[in-house]
């Protein structure tokens, strides 16, 4: 696991710092990161599901952000869980996409214990630090 | 460079009330003022008083930069944040000001109902409003809003449900404009905010909303004509209190203009120290657009509580066997926590409209003011603070004097304590036990999450709405007790 939770800057909601050897690695961190804010288990639910989605913005920060929103809609419109396995990162001067490869996972509140919802991925504090080999992001999650 | 902690410019202004004048950071375009007593200041974290500075630098901000009794930090705003920016001298219009939960609030429901007729009912029915209004993550309410049925609610809001059976015309008098705002612009939702929330509607959703029966005990009532006014007017008298927002709607809408003024601000020249401050003018495009966009979300969450009281009833009734009009189900009221409101506002004489933010903080119209149903002109506006399952809520009323924070008032207790150190120091299922001990009743969707909602985590809810009335921002009308709680 390489993310933590960090206390002192939100009482309120909860901030995370998340870091890994390279880019994609680092979107796949973030996944598991916001999955372990939410639920209480780490095993997937039987019936668990391979897919991919691809995500752009215009910048890596930008799309880190845009990638974990694209968590949580699918949580809340398909009643998705989904959780990256992989993730490849490109960017150039035009912008940034990630393309990700996932499991996921139907909502089944039998299997599935919650903590705790979340609403948003704030822009609070957000950054994405590229610093020698390593990768690390500071995301406050609204819940 | 090393920037000073802007709470070492704090000073006391009264005995409820403290300034970080407007030269103690630069950009700072109006004062700060941080409401509470000592030990309630005290207890505030660092982050706040940046917060409520940064705040002060907004353009168009008049008078002062608020943060209530029960503020705490948050993102962009504290929580308990107010600000009243004049959108004709540029004034903006910032997502971080109201947050992703838009129109998160509370509504009181009155019963005819006595603790002694009660009593040994309370699990039974905690047990029965747990199954039938769906909470936690994943859960879908019974109605599925598409298409232009969802463009239709969007504008609507309570009223929407009311003309299809969930609910009585009368409710809409007792809601915070009437259950719906003017201005909401479906076609400024995106496909992903309609879509995202299509199913959740009718949803109590998690963390810190809820669903409670209480009791308001004679020792309780504080103010007892206005109390009977409101609807309380018999010893013991069972109340259900309904903490709910617009759900994933209002989540996804504040996320997508948060990404649009964050790429349209500097158009605007608008830099703000925090990203979460990110804005528009209320009058350009993005700024426009926003408005009328939040303004749906906010229709949204009227309609949302009002599904949910709708069930209340429902259960009430197959319960007791007694229609609800027999149980006394009425709504005392339903106000808003997580708003921009145009309001009109004195200032030196003159009167403005403005754009009032209110984060985690409840509009406390005063006494005469329009906008407050007959039945309650002659005391203000009711106010509900709602408080731990532990500690128990208020009712209050709104005051003349409220007009020093363009009538706001606290909204709830306010956290003291991080989620995290919440989930060190509480266990969920020890916690429900010994309220159940006490006579407190919880059902949960997840013990975890009950833990973060522990009452230890908050402050005093005695202190918080002591320091709102000393301040003079409401008048306390009875305390409320928690006797059966549905947690999300």
């Amino acid at each position: 696991m390489t993310f933590r939770q960090i206390d002192d800057i939100t009482s309120a909601d909860i901030a995370l710092e998340i870091s890994a050897d390279s880019d994609g690695a680092l979107f796949v961190e973030a996944g598991a990161a916001l999955r372990s804010v939410m639920l209480e288990v780490a095993e997937q639910a039987p019936g668990a599901f391979e897919m991919t989605f691809e995500v752009g913005a215009e910048s890596i920060e930008a799309l880190l952000h845009s990638f974990m929103d694209e968590l949580l809609f699918y949580k809340d419109s398909d009643g998705l869980l989904v959780t990256p396995r992989s993730a490849e990162v490109d960017c150039d001067d035009s912008g940034a996409r990630v393309r990700c490869h996932a499991l996921a996972e139907k909502i089944d509140h039998a299997f599935h214990r919650f903590i705790v919802d979340v609403k948003a991925v704030t822009m609070h504090r957000f950054s994405v630090r590229h610093e020698g080999d390593r990768w690390t992001a500071t995301v406050v999650l609204d819940v | 460079m090393h920037m000073a902690k802007i709470r070492e410019n704090l000073r006391r202004i009264s005995e409820y009330c403290c300034e970080i004048p407007a030269s103690a950071r630069k950009g700072m375009r109006v004062p700060a003022r941080i409401y509470g007593d000592d030990a309630l200041v005290a207890s505030m974290d660092e982050a706040v008083f940046e917060q409520v500075a940064n705040v002060a630098m907004l353009p168009g901000i008049r008078k002062y930069a608020l943060c209530m009794p029960d503020g705490h930090s948050g993102y962009g705003f504290p929580i308990g944040g107010v600000a009243a920016v004049d959108p004709d001298e540029g004034g903006v219009i910032s997502p971080g000001g109201i947050g992703f939960d838009i129109n998160c609030g509370i509504r009181l429901m009155a019963t005819s109902l006595t603790l002694p007729e009660v009593k040994g009912e309370i699990p039974a029915l905690v047990d029965r409003l747990f199954a039938r209004v769906p909470s936690g993550v994943g859960a879908a309410g019974e109605l599925v809003l598409k298409g232009s049925k969802l463009d239709d609610a969007m504008t609507k809001g309570a009223g929407w449900a009311v003309r299809n059976g969930y609910g009585e015309p009368e409710d809409l008098e007792y809601c915070e404009e009437n259950g719906r705002v003017d201005g909401a612009d479906p076609d400024a939702v995106s496909q992903k905010a309609r879509e995202r929330g299509k199913n959740q509607t009718g949803t109590l959703g998690s963390g810190n909303h809820f669903l409670e029966i209480q009791v308001a005990k004679r020792s309780g009532v504080r103010d007892e004509k206005t109390a009977r006014a409101f609807g309380i007017d018999r010893d013991d008298q069972i109340v259900v209190m309904i903490h709910s927002g617009s759900r994933a709607t209002g989540h996804q809408i504040a996320t997508d203009y948060l990404r649009l003024f964050l790429s349209v601000q500097r158009r605007y020249g608008l830099d703000l120290p925090d990203r979460e401050l990110a804005c528009a003018p209320l009058y350009s495009d993005e700024g426009r657009a926003y408005f009328g966009a939040m303004n749906c979300a906010i229709n949204i969450a009227f309609l949302n509580r009002q599904l949910i009281m709708h069930r209340v009833r429902e259960v009430f009734a197959e319960h007791f066997k007694k229609s609800p009009r027999e149980l006394g189900l009425r709504l005392v009221y339903d106000v808003c926590h997580n708003t921009a409101k145009l309001e009109s506002h004195e200032i030196d004489g003159k009167t403005h409209k403005l754009l009032v933010h209110r984060k985690g903080a409840t509009r406390a119209f005063g006494p005469g003011m329009r906008d407050i149903p007959d039945r309650y002109r002659a005391y203000g506006q009711p106010v509900i603070v709602g408080g731990s399952m532990e500690s128990g809520s208020y009712l209050c009323a709104g005051t003349a004097s409220a007009g020093q924070s363009f009538f706001s008032t606290v909204h709830g207790s306010g956290r003291t304590m991080s989620r995290t150190q919440a989930k060190k120091m509480f266990n969920g299922r020890d916690l429900q036990r010994g309220l159940g001990e006490r006579g407190i009743h919880i059902r949960t969707a997840s013990f975890s999450g009950l833990a973060e909602e522990a009452g230890g985590a908050y402050k005093d809810i005695d202190a918080v709405v002591g320091a709102a009335v000393g301040a003079g921002l409401c008048a306390p009308v009875a305390r409320l007790i928690p006797l059966g709680n549905v947690k999300g």
